[in-house]
């Protein structure tokens, strides 16, 4: 998926960080071990660490933003994993299966997560938005974020854009898009979650908070 | 409800086509432990298979590693034992884990009234207690806009451009590189190293300067007027490019140390009775109020109201910090010996009782805590009880 989004911060200053360990990947790496990977954790070594994170963080997240489907909560649960990892170290030799491992280590914040996600009904900010929408001197700022939101849309891949055009703007059901796609409904629903998560961080990095709910109320069932 | 229900409902969570009354539905349900167990199934069987994982963009994997750096260097966690073995493969510990010998001074008559046995049991620590291990190489650059870089060994290449000047890092050193000194606008980085770490930085004009732990400099990033200020707090050792047109200036407080080109240590922990500033090479001008004094090599500025010269002054001891020990000399008493534990270590210090004995000797800077108290206990000066990250310091 092409992914070409600025950041408005200083981000870019660490382009440097740690890119030895990026030249190769991890699963093509004869030398990767992760049983000694996480002996040397458990010693302290940092840079085994960095690598160990390295392995997991974009699945870890990936993952988090499905369920949590807020790009900061996930971020911060991400972090708190691995900081865990990091604290209990000297419990990694007895770790059977790391990947599990990290799962279980993230799983109560995710369930937590989500039920505050769906027990509130009405998001406050939402009906805020909606009603400073009206606003005259707020249609230039809707109208920009709007903008913002098709432009994500643009970035998204041709197959994912696909599915979610016929979803959420032409609002066809996921069998009606399975059947004039001729792709399976859970391809659909893939497609879709890929293409909500991508949204997610366009709007954030495109600096336009405020976009995540104004697609929600644009756009019926986008990013709720 | 069944579970393949149930799962159908999950499946419209994540793809956002709940309906509200749905959603209402899959509130309640969560509301059981039996559904909160079937979404973590759900959950664990989509992680595990990495369902829905895409492409990690280069900014957030960079974003997210410096948040978690950042993380890492707030929290230190006492490490487990095994860290000694870490340490071994670093090379400032191989050149300074030479053999560490207590010089009994002021304590060795006192230890000669006790039975060895004695003090072996005093000095075996609590079974279980967690190993402190000792400080290590790191820093916070504060860039001039702000900005914080935590630094570390993780680290390698350009960290920011500075104007005209390239900041890199490099085996646990800061370089900053000018490339187009005309014209260059003045701005400032800052180098803060907390307790529990020490670093290193190569000024624009090829000055060195090694930072002790609990320290900062204040530089800015091209020297450009007719003086080359910096301003210091904790205790450094500078390496003084030699340039006589435009001299160096270490500020700290009211103090101004003047140099031309030379090798001077500057211990000016605000906890210390005076600001020490010690000449290895060379000459410096030592300025405070309306007082000042030129230093010959191995003269040390003793500087509080007034300033004070001291003459043959012990280098090694005033240099052993930068050389990965602790020495003391038999003027030392146990406060001065424990402030240096408690950066060192990054540990709180508590008193229990008045010590007036002085403790001489030199100890590794490289072992763990545990280790270094045991060699003190051993002058039988004063005795040590850890808890955590504090000390009780009691008399023996």
């Amino acid at each position: 998926m092409g992914f070409d989004v600025d950041i408005h911060s200083n981000t870019g200053l660490f382009y440097f960080l740690m890119s030895s360990y990026y030249l190769y990947g991890l699963e093509s790496d004869p030398v990767y071990n992760e049983k000694e990977l996480l002996t040397r954790v458990a010693q302290s070594d940092e840079s085994a660490f960095a690598l160990l994170v390295d392995t997991y963080r974009n699945k870890v997240f990936s993952h988090a933003l499905t369920y949590i489907k807020s790009y900061e909560t996930a971020e911060e649960l991400v972090q708190d994993i691995f900081m865990k990892v990091w604290t209990n170290r000297h419990r990694l030799p007895e770790v059977e299966q790391f990947k599990n491992y990290l799962f279980i280590l993230g799983r109560n914040q995710l369930v937590s997560a989500i039920r505050k996600k769906v027990t509130i009904t009405t998001s406050p900010d939402n009906a805020d938005l909606t009603e400073d929408l009206l606003l005259p001197d707020k249609q230039y700022h809707y109208k920009e974020t709007y903008t913002g939101i098709m432009k994500g849309i643009q970035r998204l891949s041709p197959r994912q854009k696909e599915v979610f055009i016929l979803s959420r703007i032409e609002h066809l059901s996921y069998e009606e898009i399975s059947g004039r796609l001729g792709i399976s409904k859970s391809a659909v629903k893939f497609h879709i979650i890929l293409a909500l998560n991508f949204l997610r961080e366009y709007l954030r990095y495109s600096g336009d908070y405020a976009g995540v709910f104004l697609l929600a109320s644009l756009l019926p069932f986008a990013l709720r | 409800m069944n579970p393949e229900a149930f799962k159908e409902l999950v499946e419209q969570y994540i793809t956002g086509s709940l309906t509200a009354e749905d959603r209402a539905v899959f509130a309640r349900l969560l509301e059981q432990t039996e559904y909160r167990t079937l979404l973590e199934a759900e959950m664990e069987h989509t992680f595990m298979n990495d369902a829905y994982e895409a492409a990690e963009p280069s900014q957030r994997r960079q974003r997210m590693n410096r948040l978690l750096r950042e993380k890492m260097a707030a929290e230190p966690v006492p490490a487990p034992t095994v860290h000694r073995i870490h340490l071994l493969r670093r090379n400032w510990f191989r050149v300074a884990a030479a053999a560490v010998i207590i010089l009994l001074l002021g304590g060795a008559a006192f230890y000669k009234v006790h039975t060895p046995a004695q003090k072996q049991l005093a000095a075996v620590p609590p079974p279980m207690a967690p190993e402190i291990a000792p400080g290590h190489n790191g820093a916070i650059l504060t860039l001039a806009n702000g900005s914080k870089l935590v630094l570390d060994s993780l680290k390698k290449g350009k960290l920011a451009t500075q104007g005209a000047t390239d900041v890199l890092l490099d085996n646990d050193r800061l370089t900053y590189q000018v490339q187009h000194p005309a014209g260059a606008e003045l701005s400032y980085n800052t180098l803060t190293v907390p307790r529990g770490h020490q670093f290193q930085v190569v000024l624009p004009d090829g000055t060195k300067v090694w930072l002790n732990a609990a320290s900062s400099l204040r530089y800015p990033t091209v020297f450009a007027g007719a003086q080359r200020r910096v301003e210091i707090t904790g205790e450094a050792y500078f390496e003084v490019a030699h340039n006589a047109a435009h001299p160096f200036i270490v500020k700290k407080g009211e103090t101004e140390i003047k140099v031309m080109g030379t090798h001077f240590n500057i211990n000016a922990y605000d906890e210390e009775s005076s600001q020490n500033i010690t000449l290895l090479e060379g000459s410096v001008q030592v300025t405070k109020d309306n007082n000042s004094t030129v230093l010959k090599p191995g003269q040390q500025a003793q500087v509080n109201n007034g300033i004070h010269v001291a003459d043959n002054v012990d280098l090694e001891q005033v240099m052993a910090w930068k050389n990965g020990k602790f020495q003391f000399g038999e003027t030392a008493d146990i406060q001065t010996v424990m402030r240096q534990i408690a950066n060192w270590y990054d540990v709180d210090v508590e008193y229990k009782g008045t010590i007036t004995n002085h403790i001489g000797g030199t100890i590794s800077r490289n072992v763990n805590l545990s280790q270094v108290l045991k060699m003190l206990e051993t002058t039988g000066v004063a005795r040590f009880r850890v808890d955590g990250r504090s000390i009780e310091v009691m008399p023996y």
